[in-house]
């Protein structure tokens, strides 16, 4: 047996050396040059991704520093005075108070429609108006009584002042003296601060041009309700992403 | 004559065709070639990951430098988002506010000199207009001009709801319309 096997070797000496070279660069090729690109290309991929990221987060970066939190804060709390964190009830009836002043009407009476929780009321289900908003709203009446022209810029001016109300519907009743009475429902905003900003490779999109006219328009409305808000303090220590932790 | 060389049994026995003899040389050619690829292409894919590894520690520690640094303006990014979105709803509160000055104005242009009793705006935005009129020629002209602004389309859907003629020779109209915004 030996002497067939050494006799087949001696004559086809050439082909098993071959076939041998071939049978290892097989083996290499399935178990270390196939898994070797494939980890070089996915090596590749990855590189692409963080690359991509890095991008991003370097784009993030250069905007967040070009930005000024003492101007931001500002701006905040302008829009805040706008639509408030929680339901706010002194500011809504302040800044009824100041129009009314301001256009020499007399307010008879204000009641809010069910008010419910004093704060945000964020456990609250939002209607399909409130969805459509975005921020949660608190339904109030009101009756005043002054001339016609003083009932007339009441009304005209009680959608540019700070904070917002939307009148949903109003009676005018003209007496045979002149006295006018108005009846108004009307509706007044606000929203919780959001408590968490997201992922750190969450995109920072730059405002609009709406959303920048949005600001100068409503920067520009007289802030009638004379009282201030709570100032924001926002503490973040590390940790959770929550830059409005007390 | 058979020459001394010639003559090896061995060799005779072991000998390969010659058409074998080609085959195994170019079995061994191609099995060389094929291990040298094999070999370059290691050593390409060996040193381009190298290359693409010692990058991607690169390109890590950069964003996680990116990360640490966005992570300590998290505050202003929390401004900044809170303040975005806040704009955004004050934009569909904004959008969603009639002026209701307009409004006004077109009850004014309506009722002209007539004598305005009373006028609601509903909900759905309808406005219920009472007029007194002292004479009936007034009350046609509160009519021609409810036409008119139809005609302009500042006014939407006008119905004339009932006219009261009274001893006294005054005209109480009630109207609704849909102001267009």
């Amino acid at each position: 047996m030996m002497r067939y096997l050494r006799r087949f070797l001696r004559i086809y000496q050439g082909f098993v050396v071959s076939g041998a070279m071939l049978l290892f660069g097989a083996a290499a090729l399935m178990f270390a040059v196939l898994p070797g690109i494939r980890a070089t290309r996915d090596l590749y991929g990855n590189l692409q991704d963080v690359q991509k990221e890095v991008q991003a987060l370097s784009g993030k970066f250069a905007f967040l520093q070009s930005l000024s939190e003492d101007d931001l804060r500002n701006r905040l709390m302008t829009m805040l005075s706008a639509v408030p964190a929680e339901k706010s009830v002194p500011t809504i009836f302040s800044s009824a108070d100041g129009l009314a002043l301001q256009s020499g009407v007399s307010i008879v009476d204000m009641s809010l429609l069910s008010p419910g929780s004093l704060a945000t009321g964020a456990a609250m289900r939002q209607s399909v108006s409130e969805k459509k908003i975005g921020a949660g709203t608190l339904a109030f009446t009101m009756n005043a009584t002054g001339s016609y022209d003083q009932i007339r810029s009441f009304v005209s001016e009680i959608n540019n002042v700070r904070r917002l109300f939307d009148v949903t519907s109003f009676d005018l009743t003209i007496g045979s003296t002149g006295a006018t009475q108005v009846r108004l429902s009307l509706a007044a905003f606000h929203q919780p601060i959001p408590t968490k900003v997201g992922m750190v490779q969450s995109p920072v999109i730059a405002l609009t041009t709406k959303e920048e006219e949005v600001f100068i328009k409503v920067s520009q409305y007289p802030d009638v309700s004379q009282t201030f808000l709570e100032a924001l303090a926002p503490d973040f220590s590390g940790g959770k992403r929550n830059p409005f932790a007390r | 004559m058979t020459k001394s060389s010639d003559i090896n049994l061995l060799k005779a026995k072991t000998m390969l065709t010659p058409q074998m003899i080609a085959i195994e040389g170019q079995l061994r050619t191609a099995s060389l070639v094929i291990l040298l690829a094999l070999f370059c292409a290691s050593l390409f894919f060996g040193a381009g990951y190298i290359i693409l590894s010692r990058q991607f520690t690169s390109v890590s520690e950069k964003k996680q430098s990116l990360m640490t640094a966005i992570g300590k303006e998290l505050q202003k990014e929390g401004i900044y988002i809170t303040l975005k979105d806040r704009l955004v709803i004050i934009g569909h509160i904004i959008d969603q506010q009639h002026s209701w000055l307009g409004v006004l104005d077109l009850i004014d242009r309506v009722t002209a000199t007539g004598a305005r009793t009373s006028f609601a705006v509903n909900e759905n935005d309808e406005v219920n207009l009472s007029i007194t009129n002292n004479t009936l020629e007034d009350t046609f002209g509160v009519v021609d001009r409810i036409l008119k602004e139809v005609s302009a389309k500042t006014i939407a859907n006008p119905i004339l709801e009932s006219v009261q003629y009274k001893k006294d020779g005054t005209v109480s109209v009630s109207l609704t319309f849909i102001p267009i915004f």
